[in-house]
């Protein structure tokens, strides 16, 4: 376990907060269309902030099992990372944000056209599910 | 060109380094078993002992030198740059794009970098130290946020 000596309390909260959101979003998407949806708590750590809770989501849409998982608050290029992923296949779209908002990107850094909402959600999760 | 062609590079010179481990390390049971060995090799029990204990670190500098020839492949490859910027900035620059790898990884890679160094020039005194295996996980999961074909 990393521990932090004076690790930012205001960027974890903010970062745990906009987590919590993005989950609470894709629930919500994802229960609308009767998909089965299950939370569970990932526990990340990472040398600015040490260990911290965040939730990651299992997510059955018939047609496969999708895993959102996040990744980091402190990445490259950017102020956060979340991977959006197929279980079985591990087609995997990366879920960056940057300019305050969500940004959803292929595997090869592509950006998917539009923004991150609940169209773009379900059609990357078919995307994602598709063989 | 591939990533996984790259990668397998970084992986070899591990192979490499088992096999001369595993060699050396024979080699000390048998001089254990029989010290005349010692005579007939012509050579002192500290030195052959140093020579084992070095070994991983000539194999952390070829695992670093791989590296480095895959991040140069990349950046004139996949990112079609002409530059050949000194491994320290090779390594930001590769990190920078769009690649979204976590700060800690960049660190990492960093780390081993400067250990390298502590290596091979003597005044570079590196507060983190990595074992052979330690220094390629680290520099493979570097390596798997590039492109991965060009």
């Amino acid at each position: 376990m990393i521990q932090v000596a004076h690790r930012n309390e205001a960027v974890l909260h903010e970062w745990q907060a906009l987590l919590e959101q993005l989950a609470a979003e894709i629930e919500g998407w994802s229960k609308s269309r009767n998909w089965a949806i299950a939370r569970h708590k990932a526990v990340l750590e990472e040398s600015e902030l040490g260990s911290y809770e965040a939730p990651s989501l299992h997510i059955h849409t018939g047609k496969g099992a999708l895993i959102v998982e996040p990744v980091a608050r402190h990445i490259v290029g950017a102020d956060g990372r979340v991977n959006f992923y197929n279980l079985g296949s591990f087609k995997r779209l990366v879920l960056i944000r940057r300019d305050n908002a969500w940004k959803l990107f292929t595997e090869d850094r592509v950006p998917w056209p539009g923004e991150w909402n609940e169209q773009t959600f379900v059609q990357s999760a078919e995307a994602l599910t598709t063989p | 060109m591939r990533l996984k062609d790259l990668l397998k590079k970084l992986d070899l010179v591990s192979v490499e380094y088992r096999v001369c481990r595993l060699a050396a390390d024979r080699l000390w049971l048998s001089i254990e078993q029989d010290p005349t060995l010692i005579i007939q090799l012509q050579m002192k029990r500290a030195e052959i002992r140093e020579t084992i204990r070095r070994l991983e670190y000539t194999y952390i500098v070829r695992m670093f030198a791989a590296f480095e020839a895959a991040l140069r492949e990349i950046w004139t490859g996949a990112f079609r740059r002409k530059t050949e910027p000194p491994v320290r900035d090779l390594i930001d620059a590769t990190a920078a794009a769009n690649t979204f790898m976590t700060t800690d990884m960049l660190r990492a890679a960093h780390q081993v970098r400067e250990y390298r160094n502590s290596i091979v020039h003597v005044n570079a005194l590196s507060e983190n130290t990595f074992s052979l295996l330690e220094a390629a996980a680290h520099l493979k999961e570097f390596l798997s946020f590039m492109p991965r074909q060009w």
